[in-house]
């Protein structure tokens, strides 16, 4: 028997309500993520999430009969604490298309546009003082994977710089008015929170994870 | 009758005089002849002469640090070209120090990049690292902005400026920028010299100094601005407890390991100390630090290489001599760059 998805029910009780929207549902083993919940990796270690936050940019909406394609180039902050950032393109048939696509994290010149306004502004936690830029995605939590006192990891994903630009193209089929992002894919293969479990620098390190990151969405 | 007709016309004449006063307030910027255009983008942030005296006054008031004990001003002094005179490195709050010298402030408008590494891109977003800087303001930005919502006079003051009740950061570094942007100096004897203005002309050894220094320092300092966006290794080697590498912290990248932004040389002679770290204290000795090279480096930066400045004991005076003819005493004394307070 054909076990249905939790995320499908979900999302067809909120295509009733919401027909016409994009919403990103981040899950866990194919369920809605939620904070502070605890949940258990393939090997059975714990690990419980406090932040999400990331940047989705560029948006490519792909008919794949006719052709068509809409291209809606914005900046949207998701913040999975905040529900009023979960759903996006709220007068956008997302029905009539087939296909997605979209950059996970901000491209150079959204980087160094200096707009600090909307989806830029510094109070969402996401802009890098230091090195003018922007955090494509952060994620924070408590892992027993992490052998510290407090078990705390902390990845700050980001960076523009040739070689180690890390925003990330995704395309995903739009079967429903929903993209999901299965976090479990990252543990332990993108990330192994024993060997690192801070991480607030671009690099080669944030780009490699990011493209692990990229894979999460379908 | 004819009194309150004349009383209507006196508001209506006030009601004018005072729109046309507030359009008439001059924002100090200016473009000196034959600079290059500004690199500021003016058309996201106009000048605006009320959005300068917010700035100014947002610039020397403490009430941008966590504990209004920190101002911009307290490591960007007017009278010593808007840097930290005497302090090899920043002071933040709770005497925490900084790694870096707080460099001059002049002539930003024509700057791309911003900090000794040149980590920041963008003039107005620079005000931010310093409010938030752990070892500096260590400020949060919404905490700052509750504090200037709750401020009769900031509140006010971002409403007639920025037409907002609802201060965001964006407000806060426009003001701050309408005030650093703003903040021009091109009116040193050399400027002088070189625009042949009020018959102004070098000694002979400001001429001496002139010609050393268009040999030995003009392909690192170029003029009209003598620094900018380049990144130079200079030789002085890492600082064994500031730890700072300089443009690699940015880049990732080896090859920028202890290169340092070429800092402007305008108003230099009052902007000690000197370096990234404030480790020299004298003008005199930075020019013998260059002559004291050891130009066989590979990590010098090319021009130093390829053009070691050998240069006697009357040469570097004379080399002094021309330094100091890029003091630019009306920007260092400048009325309307001072402190100030909102009324």
């Amino acid at each position: 028997m054909k076990v249905v998805s939790p995320l499908f029910i979900v999302s067809f009780f909120f295509s009733l309500t919401c027909y016409g929207q994009l919403r990103i549902i981040p899950s866990w083993d194919n369920k809605a993520l939620e904070l502070e919940q605890v949940y258990l990796t393939e090997n059975k270690d714990s690990i419980s999430f406090s932040t999400l936050k990331m940047y989705l940019s560029d948006f490519r909406f792909i008919e794949k009969n006719s052709g068509n394609t809409i291209n809606i180039d914005t900046l949207i902050f998701y913040d999975l604490a905040d529900s009023s950032t979960h759903v996006f393109f709220k007068n956008l048939e997302i029905s009539n298309y087939d296909d997605v696509s979209f950059t996970l994290g901000l491209d150079s010149s959204k980087n160094v546009s200096g707009e600090l306004e909307n989806a830029y502004d510094p109070l969402l936690g996401m802009y890098w003082a230091w090195n003018t830029g922007y955090v494509n995605l952060k994620l924070a939590g408590k892992s027993s994977l992490v052998l510290t006192k407090t078990h705390d990891f902390e990845f700050h994903l980001g960076g523009y710089r040739f070689p180690y630009a890390s925003a990330q193209q995704v395309q995903v089929d739009l079967l429903d008015s929903y993209i999901q992002f299965e976090l479990s894919l990252l543990f332990p293969d993108v990330i192994s929170l024993k060997k690192t479990h801070h991480l607030m620098l671009p690099g080669k390190e944030a780009f490699l994870i990011s493209q692990g990151l990229a894979a999460c969405f379908n | 009758m004819k009194g309150s007709r004349f009383l209507l016309f006196a508001f209506f004449c006030c009601c004018v005089c005072s729109f046309t006063l507030k359009e008439l307030i001059p924002s100090p910027f200016y473009q000196p002849k034959a600079w290059p255009k500004p690199s500021y983008d003016f058309k996201g942030n106009p000048l605006d002469g009320d959005k300068f005296e917010l700035g100014r006054a947002l610039f020397y008031d403490p009430i941008l640090s966590r504990d209004s004990t920190i101002s911009c001003a307290s490591c960007h002094l007017q009278f010593t070209a808007f840097a930290h005179v005497d302090h090899p490195t920043s002071h933040g709050i709770d005497g925490r120090i900084g790694k870096r010298n707080a460099p001059g402030l002049a002539n930003l408008a024509w700057r791309k990049l911003f900090h000794w590494d040149g980590g920041v891109l963008n003039l107005n977003a620079q005000a931010i690292n310093p409010i938030t800087h752990v070892a500096e303001m260590d400020m949060r930005l919404d905490s700052l902005l509750y504090r200037l919502d709750r401020s009769p006079i900031y509140s006010a003051a971002f409403k007639r400026t920025f037409g907002t009740t609802d201060i965001r950061p964006f407000h806060l570094v426009k003001a701050l920028a309408q005030f650093t942007v703003s903040l021009v100096s091109a009116n040193s004897k050399y400027d002088k010299v070189m625009r042949a203005e009020d018959d102004q002309v070098f000694t002979d050894q400001e001429s001496k100094g002139m010609v050393l220094f268009t040999k030995f320092c003009a392909s690192c300092h170029k003029p009209p601005f003598f620094g900018g966006d380049d990144f130079k290794s200079n030789g002085l080697p890492l600082h064994p407890e500031l730890l700072d590498f300089g443009r690699m912290t940015i880049t990732g990248n080896k090859r920028d390991s202890l290169l340092f932004m070429v800092p402007t040389l305008r108003n230099i002679e009052y902007s000690f100390p000197y370096m990234h770290d404030g480790r020299i204290s004298k003008l005199k000795d930075v020019i013998k630090h260059y002559t004291l090279l050891d130009y066989s480096n590979p990590l010098l930066s090319k021009e130093l290489r390829k053009n070691p400045v050998r240069l006697s004991d009357n040469e570097q005076k004379d080399l002094l001599a021309f330094l100091k003819t890029l003091t630019d005493k009306t920007f260092l004394f400048d009325e309307r760059f001072k402190y100030a307070t909102l009324k």
